[in-house]
């Protein structure tokens, strides 16, 4: 299985497109890109690595409409399986602390989150009419989407298929 | 002996040299009927090429009819021959070992050769005769500007024809019209001026129209000849798709082939598109009336370069693997029924190769090492020949397998089709939700599909899809015209750029 690095959409070995999103698969190209970077074919695998970049600051088509929709998929990168989250009112994003009794609803623990800077009450997404919005806490090493900096307790609007980044931690987000 | 069989590359077909001794051929027939026969492989194809083997050994296992078989062999050789070759290129070389299905293309190309063997000189391509009719919608909503380009479209298309070529014209609404009986183009002026007699009115049967047609170019049909029906509509057919679904299937096995073309948003693009590809022909869109001239013209010179008909292709696979897809890419795009072989690919033009792309399933768990994956059988006739001559070419595709697979390049040629053959699935599943009822999914899609083609620089597509997306999503359908504009417009990117083809 081979994980699409736009929509993160599992495809089967030896795809080079992925089925969900039309994006080249960049797992299946990078490692031709690096061992051979001279003599990369098409104009295609050139571009594939820039587009992959300018998505991530563009927010373009994702829809913002969570109708009909009752979990969303989070992808974090370096990890192969995506956490399928229940959508409720609010839920918070941050590393579990047994000595307080702090358990987050989206808990990275597991992710190597202290090594990434998330914070313990990292970020929270509050979800209604439909739409679903991320606040960051005033963690210590800040909330971004799409590349962008939040500022603290300022909510934003999130699309299907934006990137979250806790600290160092990069999450893909997927309505599902 | 089946004299048929006499044409073919008896050694090839059973993979030994001439100079194979009997042990040798036996080892080989037993390695086949290995792979092949139907007690081991399921596969339609398998059993199609096991035939093929055993009518191979039949022959080459007879010390006696080998040596009969030897001479026409050599007597052939004499007389030099066009022919067409068949290469393939896989999208990877060595594939990993792991524990799932992996996904392997393959790209098939064939070729046509001079006599000799050249590729032939694309300055001097053949011209075959053409045995054609044209089958002209005239119901009421062709009235005005569709009926007249039509018509300019058809007394173009008469300087292109000549005495060798035979030429029907009909006309059809509720009934069929014979407006010019096949015969050789002879009085131009005399073929315009009947055209010119259409007149708008009545409602739209294509089975009437369609089965006159073919009646003509079947009762005239010549192997020496290219034979052809274009169809030329705007509505939809009621009540008779059946019926002209079970014509195409006669004018398959007879070996007419139909192509059709589809004028504003009310035509069935599935309908058209089944009855095309049963034949090896294949269905455009215009959206406007002007760009049936256009058409209509390249069609009939596609038509003329014709080199050899009735290109069939047999895939069979081995036991473990599985045929997933087929779509040909040249000379037009086309998603191939691959369900029932042979798999008819039309016409090869003298010019231009014809390009397939192909989709297997390979097993887990391969052992590494080299390994057979698929057969390829290629037939097709070659025009202008005196006697009927089919000619095959055959293909045997092996790949390695290793723990330790090298970092490879994918073929260039096979990424540039693989990533416009993902725009026009992307498409075909956003309309599939649709008709699912699944308005969420179809929305995501066709924001992705026009995510990806505004990144191909295909601006005018993907604006025409965020704006399906934003009609989806209120009113739950797409229009006709965008939906028909997005499935062939992805479509035809698949279409290599003209100039790329005379390299």
């Amino acid at each position: 299985m081979i994980i699409c690095n736009y929509c993160g959409t599992g495809n089967m070995e030896g795809e080079y497109f992925c089925d969900e999103c039309g994006n080249p698969i960049l797992m299946a190209l990078q490692a031709t890109a690096t061992s051979n970077t001279a003599a990369i074919g098409t104009q295609e695998l050139k571009n594939a690595a820039s587009a992959f970049d300018a998505l991530n600051t563009r927010i373009y088509g994702g829809t913002t409409s969570l109708k009909g929709i009752s979990s969303i998929v989070v992808h974090v990168s370096g990890a192969t399986e995506p956490l399928v989250i229940r959508l409720k009112a609010e839920m918070t994003v941050g590393r579990a602390d047994i000595q307080s009794g702090h358990y987050p609803d989206i808990d990275l623990s597991s992710y190597n989150a202290v090594e990434e800077g998330v914070s313990r009450a990292h970020a929270t997404m509050q979800y209604n009419d439909n739409t679903l919005t991320l606040v960051d806490l005033g963690s210590v090493n800040g909330t971004y989407l799409n590349g962008q900096r939040l500022i603290p307790r300022q909510s934003r609007i999130v699309h299907d298929g934006d990137e979250m980044r806790f600290g160092k931690l990069v999450l893909r987000i997927y309505f599902k | 002996m089946d004299s048929q069989y006499q044409q073919y590359d008896l050694y090839t077909i059973l993979g030994v040299s001439p100079s194979a001794s009997a042990d040798d051929i036996k080892t080989a027939y037993r390695q086949a009927a290995r792979r092949f026969h139907p007690d081991v492989n399921g596969h339609e194809g398998a059993s199609l090429q096991f035939k093929d083997i055993n009518l191979a050994y039949e022959v080459l296992s007879d010390e006696i009819q080998r040596s009969t078989y030897h001479r026409v062999l050599t007597s052939r050789a004499a007389t030099k021959r066009p022919s067409f070759a068949a290469r393939c290129i896989p999208s990877r070389r060595i594939l990993p070992v792991i524990k799932e299905s992996q996904v392997m293309y393959l790209l098939l190309e064939i070729v046509a050769r001079s006599p000799g063997d050249q590729a032939v000189n694309p300055n001097e391509p053949r011209k075959a005769p053409l045995n054609i009719a044209l089958v002209l919608d005239h119901s009421s909503s062709m009235r005005g500007a569709r009926l007249e380009k039509v018509k300019v479209a058809s007394h173009q298309i008469l300087s292109q024809l000549g005495h060798d070529d035979r030429l029907c014209v009909v006309a059809f609404s509720d009934r069929a019209d014979v407006l010019v009986k096949s015969e050789p183009v002879t009085d131009p002026e005399g073929i315009k001026s009947r055209v010119n007699t259409i007149a708008a009115g009545g409602g739209t049967e294509i089975f009437q129209g369609l089965s006159a047609a073919y009646q003509e170019v079947k009762r005239y049909f010549n192997r020496k000849c290219v034979n052809h029906v274009i169809l030329i509509t705007d509505g939809r057919t009621y009540g008779d798709e059946q019926l002209c679904l079970e014509l195409a299937d006669d004018a398959k096995k007879v070996g007419v082939s139909i192509s059709a073309m589809g004028i504003g948003d009310e035509w069935n693009d599935v309908f058209l598109d089944d009855l095309t590809a049963k034949t090896g022909g294949g269905a455009t869109y215009v959206n406007s009336p002007g760009a049936v001239v256009n058409f209509l013209n390249d069609r009939v010179r596609t038509l003329s370069e014709a080199f050899a008909e009735r290109l069939r292709l047999t895939v069979a696979p081995d036991s473990d693997v599985r045929l997933e897809s087929g779509f040909r890419l040249s000379p037009s795009a086309q998603p191939l029924e691959v369900k029932s072989q042979p798999i008819n690919l039309g016409a090869l033009q003298s010019t231009r190769p014809t390009r397939v792309l192909l989709q297997f399933q390979m097993p887990p768990d391969m052992k590494p090492g080299f390994r057979s994956m698929v057969r390829l059988d290629i037939t097709g006739d070659l025009i202008g020949e005196a006697e009927r001559y089919e000619f095959k070419a055959i293909v045997d595709q092996t790949t390695e397998v290793s723990t330790k697979p090298p970092p490879e390049e994918p073929p260039k040629t096979i990424i540039d089709a693989l990533g416009k053959l993902a725009l026009y699935r992307m498409q075909q599943k956003a309309e599939k939700a649709i008709n699912d009822g699944q308005v969420q999914e179809a929305t995501r899609r066709l924001e992705n599909l026009a995510t990806r083609l505004l990144q191909a620089g295909q601006e005018d597509l993907a604006h025409m899809a965020m704006e399906e997306a934003r009609r989806v999503r209120q009113t739950s359908k797409l229009s006709e015209e965008g939906r028909k504009t997005l499935k062939f417009g992805t479509r035809s990117l698949m279409l290599p750029p003209p100039d790329d083809d005379k390299e």
